[in-house]
């Protein structure tokens, strides 16, 4: 089965959850960490180790982060670091990277992750005026 | 050959461009909208919003139908989007290789008074006109439901429709 975590600074990962399941139907397979989100800023180390405790060898783990190099990444990385599971670790998250991902029929391979992850960051662009070809290509449409 | 018709008053946004042109496996869209067809700064905006490798054409409905019905579309599978029950029910009767009609979102945003629409679920509100489209939709040889995204199930708007009568 496929799990898939949401770790981030702050509340975004509980909000790309909300967001999530406007797309998807939430199964009880997407959790969320939202590291120092609320006052009493409470270490969530537990959380992402029961998290990964969870992917057993049918499982595949799929850890987004929002920053690369941020401490929730370090933190992502240094559980992660030698064990046999399968488990990705993702960082940059945005909506549809995590759904490309999400929405990827099982199992997931590496090269695949990063296919879907170049598809997005093309998509990570400025909006600006695009050029409107003609809208009379009937002809060569079907 | 049309695998779906998806009416939804937003044509072509996230739902549609990151989860249900996934799902079909198609190559081609087809926006059947008189007024995209007219709106240059939309057909921008619809074009942004199609995934890469997917062709899109915008038509008036009335040009959408004669596509469909040209031979060459018999083989082609096809994801249409209309805005507007009225729409979709003028190209259900025109055509006939349609496989299912997705009313989806309809009615949020088509200017009409919010109190004198019917709100058949919380996507689906429909003024005198539309309901009156769909109540003849439901009569057509093609199946008709709600269904907002793949993982989510279908529910028939025939039920729907019977449901909204029994509470008045």
């Amino acid at each position: 089965m496929r799990k898939l975590l949401i770790a981030t600074h702050g509340k975004l990962a509980s909000g790309f959850k909300s967001s999530l399941e406007l797309f998807v139907s939430e199964d009880g397979t997407i959790h969320t960490i939202d590291a120092y989100g609320d006052e009493d800023n409470k270490d969530y180390t537990a959380d992402m180790q029961s998290f990964i405790d969870s992917i057993g060898p049918e499982d595949e783990g799929i850890i987004f982060t929002d920053i690369a190099g941020g401490s929730v990444n370090q933190k992502a990385f240094q559980l992660c670091y030698g064990l046999e599971k399968n488990i990705f670790i993702i960082t940059g998250a945005n909506l549809p990277a995590i759904l490309g991902v999400y929405l990827h029929p099982n199992p997931i391979t590496n090269e695949e992750i990063k296919g879907i992850l170049q598809e997005c960051q093309a998509t990570l662009v400025v909006t600006e005026k695009a050029v409107v070809e003609s809208n009379d290509d009937s002809d060569d449409f079907l | 050959m049309i695998v779906s018709i998806r009416v939804d008053d937003r044509l072509i946004h996230g739902q549609v461009a990151l989860v249900w042109s996934k799902e079909f496996g198609i190559s081609r869209i087809v926006v059947a909208n008189d007024e995209a067809s007219k709106n240059e700064i939309q057909q921008m905006t619809l074009k942004m919003a199609t995934p890469t490798g997917i062709k899109l054409l915008i038509k008036p409905v009335k040009e959408s139908i004669e596509l469909f019905n040209s031979p060459k579309a018999k083989d082609v599978a096809l994801f249409v989007l209309t805005n507007c029950i009225a729409d979709t029910l003028a190209i259900v009767k025109a055509c006939t290789d349609i496989k299912s009609v997705n009313v989806a979102n309809v009615g949020r945003f088509d200017n009409s008074e919010p109190d004198k629409k019917l709100k058949l679920n919380s996507n689906i509100f429909l003024n005198e006109r539309e309901l009156g489209a769909l109540q003849e939709l439901v009569e057509q040889p093609v199946p008709v439901y709600h269904q907002i995204i793949p993982s989510a199930s279908q529910t028939s708007i025939k039920s729907l429709l019977e449901g909204a009568k029994k509470k008045k």
